[in-house]
């Protein structure tokens, strides 16, 4: 295990290994950043239902721009250009949860609750890694995440107390984002993860975190009054 | 993109990130201004736009 901590000067000296696979989070990282925004603005922003909610949209989408533009400017240092990924696709993006389209105010709730949920799990992962530029910039991004989380949470509670229509509505976003937010820890044998956890990259190994995120998640959904699904139902990736 | 390109699109998203706090900021200390709140909101909406659509890329 690599317990060392570089800074951008020294990555040119590193393995080369070690250099792809810190590109390539970052490269990912700053994906899922700029691919929220794109997943829920057209639809939601101006659809909200109270003026207020609509900056709250616009206050989300504000913070994830600039944590795109953070993880930019960290690959930019190591000379990647990660601006194609401002004009990319949604169904060009890395993580199959980002390759829709928001439409309802439900799945802009549960995405909230469940999906950026996990963008604090990856960020997490960071925490006291081995390349310090990634460590100095990730508590005000965390707290941003912790907001969105927050909110996406009291939004799907708040429908949850509804009534019956409303509550099937939010059940069937549940339905929706719940396997794939599972699905975004990946492969639980992944070798590239155990790669990413030698070189310091990483803390946990896939299948770690996602039970984490089960235990965490399945009873703020009961307490909602919501089913939690089968978790190994209409899954990709075990 | 060059390295020069990279830091001028990196200080125009700190801009539009700023010009839209300063927005969101605003609108949210007239909540009960309704033609202001709105106004907030499509102003927050054309910042947003000009990243969602990529334009930023070719200032």
């Amino acid at each position: 295990m690599f317990t060392d901590k570089i800074e951008t000067k020294d990555v040119a000296k590193m393995d080369p290994e070690y250099q792809d696979l810190l590109k390539r989070v970052l490269t990912i990282q700053a994906d899922c950043e700029i691919g929220g925004p794109h997943l829920y603005v057209k639809d939601i922003l101006l659809n909200a239902p109270t003026a207020a909610e609509k900056l709250i949209v616009a206050r989300t989408a504000a913070e994830e721009i600039d944590h795109f533009r953070k993880m930019a400017k960290l690959a930019s240092d190591l000379g990647v250009d990660v601006s194609f990924l401002l004009k990319r696709s949604n169904q060009e993006r890395y993580v199959e949860a980002f390759r829709g389209i928001i439409t309802t105010w439900e799945d802009h709730a549960v995405f909230g609750f469940l999906i950026d949920r996990i963008g604090r799990y990856q960020l997490e992962e960071f925490e006291s890694c081995s390349y310090e530029p990634l460590n100095r910039i990730l508590p005000p991004v965390l707290k941003e995440e912790e907001g969105h989380i927050g909110h996406g949470q009291n939004l799907t509670a708040e429908m949850a107390k509804g009534d019956e229509e409303q509550r099937r509505r939010i059940q069937e976003s549940i339905n929706s984002w719940y396997p794939k937010a599972l699905d975004m820890f990946g492969l639980s044998n992944s070798r590239r993860s155990e790669r990413y956890m030698h070189w310091g990259l990483k803390r946990r190994t896939n299948d770690e975190a996602r039970e984490q995120y089960i235990k965490e998640v399945n009873p703020l959904i009961e307490e909602m009054g919501l089913q939690v699904p089968d978790p190994t139902a209409n899954r990709k990736y075990f | 993109m060059a390295e020069a390109k990279l830091e001028e699109l990196n200080q125009h998203l700190t801009e539009i990130v700023e010009a839209l706090q300063s927005a969101v900021s605003w609108g949210m200390s007239h909540r009960d201004e309704p033609q202001a709140l709105d106004k907030a909101v499509l102003d927050s909406k054309e910042l947003i736009d000009q990243v969602m659509d990529a334009s930023i890329l070719t200032w």
